[in-house]
């Protein structure tokens, strides 16, 4: 006889998929929640536009906001067209499961894998010392985009390979250039996947520090180009946490800002990159 | 030739010449170390419709493919013998003009993801149509050809993905159309149809009998016997496929040299 309610494993099934969704839902909400408590009370228009006195304590955030975005603008500047570029040459022009696609893919893990500090540290080498770039906005912008750079590619080369076959099937019997191609059915048809790269390499980036702190530095002024150093909301946040006494409603108003820009953010991602598959 | 069995939906279309034929000896296509398809030899005489029938796994699809140079895509691939269209070989045509020479409707339709009108335009653009009045002068002609005209004339700018199976298959047939081709490969254009979708494809087929050299794959040995004026009766041998028979469609259907082909004919094989 079969057995019936969640003792069967059907529901054994449902009662862990609900749990799991329960638990990230909690999860989320709680630290939403404990944000919303520790920084909604310091939270107000002064806040935003007002510079940041007392070590971040009092005043407000509007030079790190514009530092975080100038950051991120650099760092987007550069994933987008090298992740789409190697996105194209992984999916379209090495041939598949050969030695140069295999080596590529094989690098790209390798990067995955690797921790945030390591990113740092080469991003001090490279592009502040070697390069001369020294601690600025376009150090921490570069080194951040040597970090996002594999995730991106990974989710769009894989967005990119899902496209079904019949379309290349019809546009290589019409003889539709390589470049028609990619430009008139490959990259609208991917639209979702490269929203989704776009969307997470944005989030990896907003809360990145480690990387941060060894490019782009500490300072608290408002840049005037991309040659100065600038602080970043995440580094503010962990600043405010770690080093400065008194610092946590100011660390969880940071943090508000922060997901409200993460939202913004998105759905402008979605605007731009409509989902276009039928 | 056969009667066109068609019952006047389907617009004549003002020819500027004769279509060639078609030629192909001793065709072998090896993918790796298997080989697909061995010494195949077929003839398609200017404006003549032939069928490829057998069972599935036997290489006409391959053979169909190798004729626009789609199989030679394929990574791994080798192919000996010869091609010919008219009386030029195939391997010295450039791929674009080749394959705007001989247009190809495939067994699942697969129009582009984009409006009924740009699936055809698309490809007119990309072949260097230039104005926008004579793009629209051509898709419109070819939409007439297939008989999708009076259904999608209000409607142009829909998705393609909204039509039926049926018009979709039709609207890739236009777009095949649309380059103006001299002949047209189709790989089981009807298998994925419901009846009436698949009779409509097919008398569009027979309305463009004489106008252009057509090759198709089918499984349906009542429609290769309906609009075939020739055909040919592929095999697995030797887990090799090859052509065991071929000539005009009525003999084979009722004189078959072959057994096998006789078998095949009469249901008790393949």
């Amino acid at each position: 006889m079969l057995k019936a309610g969640i003792f069967s494993s059907d529901g054994l099934v449902s009662v862990v998929l609900w749990g799991a969704f329960a638990l990230v839902t909690v999860v989320s909400l709680w630290m939403l929640g404990d944000i919303l408590l520790l920084g909604l009370g310091h939270l107000s228009l002064d806040f935003v536009v007002a510079e940041p006195a007392d070590a971040g304590r009092n005043g407000g955030i509007a030079p790190l906001i514009v530092s975080t975005l100038m950051v991120l603008a650099v760092c987007m500047a550069v994933v987008i067209p090298v992740g789409l570029a190697t996105a194209l040459a992984i999916t379209e022009f090495l041939a598949p499961r050969s030695r140069w696609q295999a080596i590529l893919l094989r690098s790209l893990d390798l990067l995955s894998a690797v921790p945030s500090i390591v990113f740092g540290l080469f991003g001090y080498a490279f592009f502040a010392i070697q390069l001369g770039l020294g601690f600025s906005i376009l150090s921490g912008g570069l080194a951040l985009a040597c970090m996002a750079l594999p995730l991106f590619v990974r989710i769009t080369a894989s967005s990119l390979a899902m496209v079904p076959h019949s379309y290349r099937q019809a546009a290589d019997a019409l003889a539709i250039s390589r470049v028609s191609w990619c430009a008139h059915i490959l990259l609208p048809q991917s639209n979702s996947g490269i929203a989704a790269a776009t969307i997470l390499s944005i989030g990896r980036s907003l809360a990145e520090t480690a990387v941060l702190i060894f490019t782009a530095g500490y300072v608290m002024r408002m840049p005037d180009s991309i040659m100065d150093s600038g602080r970043t909301l995440a580094v503010h946040i962990y600043d405010l946490s770690m080093n400065v006494s008194g610092g946590d409603p100011a660390a969880g108003a940071t943090a508000l800002v922060l997901v409200v820009i993460l939202i913004v953010l998105n759905l402008i991602t979605r605007k731009v990159l409509p989902d276009r598959t039928f | 030739m056969k009667k066109s069995v068609t019952d006047g939906q389907f617009e004549p279309e003002k020819r500027r010449r004769a279509p060639p034929g078609l030629r192909v000896e001793g065709l072998t296509v090896h993918f790796g170390p298997k080989t697909a398809v061995a010494g195949a030899d077929l003839v398609v005489k200017p404006g003549q419709i032939l069928a490829m029938v057998g069972p599935s796994g036997c290489g006409k699809s391959t053979l169909l493919a190798s004729i626009n140079g789609i199989t030679d895509l394929v990574p791994g691939v080798s192919i000996r013998g010869q091609r010919m269209l008219g009386d030029q070989s195939v391997d010295t045509i450039v791929p674009g003009l080749l394959r705007r020479r001989v247009g190809m409707l495939f067994q699942k339709p697969n129009p582009f993801p984009m409006s009924i009108i740009e699936n055809l335009e698309f490809p007119l653009r990309e072949h260097g149509v230039k104005g926008r009045g004579q793009r629209r002068e051509q898709a419109r002609e070819a939409l007439e050809q297939v008989g999708l005209w009076g259904e999608v004339k209000d409607r142009l700018k829909d998705p393609a993905l909204n039509l039926s199976g049926g018009q979709q298959q039709r609207l890739c047939l236009a777009r095949a159309l649309v380059l103006k081709p001299d002949v047209l490969l189709l790989d089981e254009p009807c298998s994925a149809l419901d009846p009436i979708a698949s009779a409509r494809v097919e008398a569009c087929i027979e309305s463009l009998r004489g106008r252009y050299t057509i090759v198709i794959v089918t499984h349906n040995l009542a429609q290769a016997r309906r609009i075939s004026d020739e055909m040919v009766v592929f095999w697995v041998e030797n887990d090799i496929g090859r052509i065991i028979e071929a000539g005009p469609t009525e003999r084979l259907f009722t004189d078959p040299e072959h057994p096998t082909t006789r078998a095949y004919c009469e249901g008790l094989a393949g």
